[in-house]
């Protein structure tokens, strides 16, 4: 029913619009004419028909000589194409549409890259910008397209710049590198001394080393010279060796004086002891001979008087007392003499022992003293054994004459027991007195057997006494042997002695007549020697010198180049150390900085998101139907956030002025408002550029009361030519708005031609400003959230 | 707003052609009985010229938009 109306309509306005399409397009003013009715029926109809016909073919002819026409004809009577192109051909017209689609397309696609980013700045942003212009239809799109171009172009900047720096950085490290080592150089005072300080210190080791290496170079010179001098196999160097002479010296010395001075006091003693027991000895045998004399006189002195014999028996006892005294004394005085001579032999050894030569006369003068006390001693011993054995044979003789005369008295004891005897002093007619004449006649028998026994023994003794002589002579040629012997022992001895200290006296002599030849001789060749050896010493000083000096130049050379090497590396460490120490505090700094500037980058992006985000709300308010706030105060604090950048400046210019000083309509707004543009779309949709009359007016809408179409359809993917129907258009329109896509509801309203065009114009143009606003709002947003998401730091 | 615009020449219109309408049969009326004795066709003539008038006003209230005035340019020699 509807294609059947709708079928009905266009044949209808055909037949009656025919007549007027007599006349020229837009002059042509639609009057209705009024028919001339014929006569008859059939005139009618014949003039009905021809009249049709004449139409047809005055139409399709005039079609034929004007396109245009042809095209209108085409647009308003539905299947008068086909007739056309039955009569004359295919329409020249359709080229306009299909350029217009390309070059959509070529611009589409143009912009697309241009979106999609180019590195280099291409030369051709004015086409690209007119391509962009026919799409949006704005100038600001060019901005923005180089801006994009910009953009793409800011990254690769500063690496350049990154990387001169960085080489700057290195250019100026390795100067003050540089710079640093002369300061080194030049200054000699490192913050690391060690290294120097070790060096002089491992010099200064060498050098000593080297010193006592000299040393005991010298040192075994010297000791070769030493070796050379004396005959000492010690080896010490001279310095010790003169220390040890001078100590051995000084030792010596004080020996010597120790010695002498003991040897002095020991001979002193010695010889004081020594006449002392000389004199005891001679006084005891002087005691002794006088107690044997006294004995003796008192042996032969028997007759003299009895005082006399008394005092002579006194005497003799105090000559024996004074005998044993004095002969003790002397036996203590000999002991005493002994020991010391004994001590001084013992000190002697030990001078002996000593081995100092200097000491030699003085101990063989002792020696020889020595000799001499004990060569006294020993003939006072044996004068005094010599008196002893005298005064013993008197001694014995007195005991023999004592014991004859006890066993005398004994016997005349025995015989006369009455009779006291004394002494001789007692005379026979004492005797003769007390006696009886038995006892006398016994007595004088005793006395006679006496006599007779006594001039037996006389006899004998006469004649035993050659017998007697002989073996007294013998017993005294024994004796005498024996004391020869003794005596020529003692004198072999002395003799010896003698002969040994006189040997060791020439001994000595000769030795210190060869000392001091050898000492001479020495001289000489210590002299020669020393001349050798200053001559040597002088060659080998020289060797030594030259020796020394090339190796401590060496040694120099080689410290020196290794404190060089050293210190070298020490600087290399620490300019390496600075380096990194100086490359790592310029990265921090560089770090903090492109913080700093992330972090301002960050704050500039959130206060622009802010300004944007009330900018939106503000966009957002709408009450109703009302339009929103002016946009100035939002967008002032757009730019004020925005700053220096130009994207948004450019985007913020991009915003049509309506929107600034006005304020736009929402969309609900002119979602209400479409419907009531479309009601008026709807009753006008008749109406184009080219029949206006008041009658059209009144078709259109009669048309849209008649004709229904569906409120929304959905609009397809490619519009076609039979889409472009006003009615369809508002469908889609509507469906769109139904759906929120504002954008494409005004895509097709702007399809919209002729009086419904008109209509919707301003609400085309409000919906415009509102999508302009929007989409710039949109993308200053997208804009901040891109530039708040690339300074946010992931933390 | 442009589709108020449409409504507002549709009103000016009918009140345009009510207006003439009733000036028009006025006239003709008035007319018809001064000059013309009373006949009907003044008054019919001064309605429908009212009435025709309004409709060429409002048609041409309505087509003002799309109607181009030219002027004929005399060819002049450079």
């Amino acid at each position: 029913m509807l294609r059947a109306s709708w079928k009905v309509a266009p044949p209808l306005k055909k037949c009656l619009c025919g007549k007027s399409q007599l006349h020229s397009l837009r002059q042509c003013r639609g009057y209705t004419t009024g028919s001339s009715t014929g006569t008859s029926a059939g005139k009618i109809v014949g003039g009905s028909i021809l009249f049709v016909g004449g139409g047809l073919g005055g139409t399709i002819l005039y079609a034929k000589w004007d396109p245009k026409f042809r095209e209108n004809i085409e647009k308003t009577v539905p299947y008068s194409d086909k007739v056309f192109e039955l009569a004359l051909g295919p329409a020249p017209y359709n080229l306009p549409l299909l350029k217009k689609q390309d070059t959509k397309t070529l611009s589409v696609s143009t912009s697309s890259e241009v979106l999609k980013g180019s590195k280099l700045p291409k030369s051709v942003p004015d086409k690209e910008a007119s391509a962009v212009e026919e799409i949006i239809g704005e100038a600001s799109s060019k901005d923005a397209a180089a801006i994009i171009s910009a953009v793409g172009d800011a990254p690769t900047v500063p690496a350049p710049g990154v990387q001169v720096e960085m080489e700057e950085k290195h250019d100026a490290s390795r100067e003050s590198c540089s710079c640093e080592n002369e300061a080194v150089q030049g200054q000699h005072i490192a913050a690391e001394e060690h290294p120097p300080q070790e060096v002089a210190k491992h010099l200064a080791q060498q050098d000593r080393e080297e010193n006592i290496k000299v040393v005991g170079e010298s040192c075994s010179c010297e000791n070769e010279a030493v070796q050379g001098q004396h005959i000492v196999v010690e080896e010490h160097p001279p310095q010790e060796v003169a220390k040890h002479l001078a100590q051995q010296d000084r030792e010596e010395n004080i020996k010597v004086v120790e010695i002498t001075s003991t040897l002095e006091d020991a001979l002193g003693r010695s010889a004081q002891v020594t006449l002392k027991a000389i004199e005891a000895q001679d006084s005891a045998i002087e005691a002794i001979t006088l107690h044997a004399q006294r004995l003796k006189e008192a042996m032969d002195d028997s007759e003299n008087t009895v005082d006399r014999k008394s005092e002579q028996w006194r005497a003799l006892e105090n000559a024996l007392s004074i005998r044993s005294k004095v002969v003790n004394q002397a036996n203590e005085a000999m002991v005493k003499a002994k020991e010391e001579l004994d001590n001084l032999r013992s000190t002697i050894e030990e001078a002996k022992q000593s081995e100092i030569s200097s000491v030699r006369p003085q101990l063989l003068a002792a020696e020889e003293n020595l000799n001499h006390m004990l060569v006294d001693l020993d003939h006072i011993e044996r004068k005094v054994q010599a008196a002893q054995s005298e005064a013993k044979i008197v001694v014995q003789y007195s005991e023999l004459v004592a014991m004859a005369r006890d066993e005398f008295r004994k016997e005349l004891e025995s015989i006369t027991p009455d009779v006291k005897f004394g002494w001789k002093n007692l005379k026979v007619s004492d005797l003769a007195g007390q006696l009886s004449t038995d006892d006398l006649n016994s007595l004088i028998a005793h006395a006679h057997r006496r006599i007779d026994q006594l001039n037996r023994e006389l006899a004998e003794q006469h004649v035993r006494e050659q017998q007697h002589i002989e073996k007294a002579l013998e017993h005294q040629k024994l004796e005498h042997k024996k004391t020869l012997d003794v005596a020529v022992a003692k004198a072999l001895e002395h003799y010896q002695t003698g002969i040994l200290l006189e040997r060791d006296k020439k001994a000595e002599e000769v030795r210190e007549m060869m000392e001091a030849e050898l000492r001479t001789q020495l001289r000489r060749q210590a002299a020669a020697h020393t001349d050798h050896l200053r001559e040597v010493l002088k060659i080998q000083e020289q060797e030594v010198k030259g020796k020394y000096q090339e190796e401590l130049q060496q040694k120099l050379s080689e410290y020196d180049i290794e404190f060089r090497r050293l210190s070298q590396e020490q600087l290399d460490n620490f300019t390496r150390d600075m380096n990194a120490a100086y490359s790592r505090l310029k990265g921090i700094e560089q770090a903090m900085e492109s913080h700093a500037i992330a972090e301002e980058e960050a704050r500039k992006a959130h206060q622009l998101w802010l300004s944007i985000e009330a900018l939106q709300y503000t966009l957002k308010t709408a009450s109703g139907d009302s339009l929103t706030e002016p946009l100035q105060k939002a967008l002032e604090a757009v730019t004020n956030s925005c700053g220096d950048d130009k994207f948004t400046q450019a985007l913020v210019k991009a915003l049509p002025q309506e929107c600034l000083s006005r304020g736009v309509y929402s969309e609900e707004t002119l979602r209400h408002r479409f419907y009531t543009v479309r009601k008026m779309a709807r009753r006008v949709a008749m109406i184009d550029e080219t029949r206006n009359s008041l009658y059209q007016y009144f078709l259109s809408y009669l048309q849209s009361f008649l004709l229904m179409e569906p409120q929304v359809i959905k609009p397809p993917e490619e519009l076609k030519p039979e889409d472009l129907d006003t009615f369809r258009l508002l469908s889609y329109a509507s469906f769109c708005i139904e759906h929120g896509d504002l954008e494409l509801a005004a895509k097709f309203v702007n399809q919209l031609r002729g009086e419904p065009r008109r209509v919707a114009r301003d609400w085309l143009t409000e919906a415009r400003v509102t999508l302009e606003t929007k989409q710039v709002v949109e993308i200053l947003s997208a804009y901040a959230n891109a530039v708040g998401l690339g300074t946010t730091q992931v933390e | 707003m442009a589709e108020t615009e449409l409504t507002k020449k549709v009103e000016r219109c009918m009140a345009d052609a009510l207006v003439k309408f009733g000036v028009g049969l006025g006239l003709g009326i008035v007319f018809s009985v001064v000059a013309f004795k009373r006949r009907v066709w003044p008054i019919s003539f001064g309605a429908g010229m009212g009435i025709g008038m309004a409709y060429a006003n409002c048609q041409n209230d309505l087509q003002s938009p799309y109607l181009m005035h030219g002027k004929f340019v005399k060819n002049q020699s450079p």
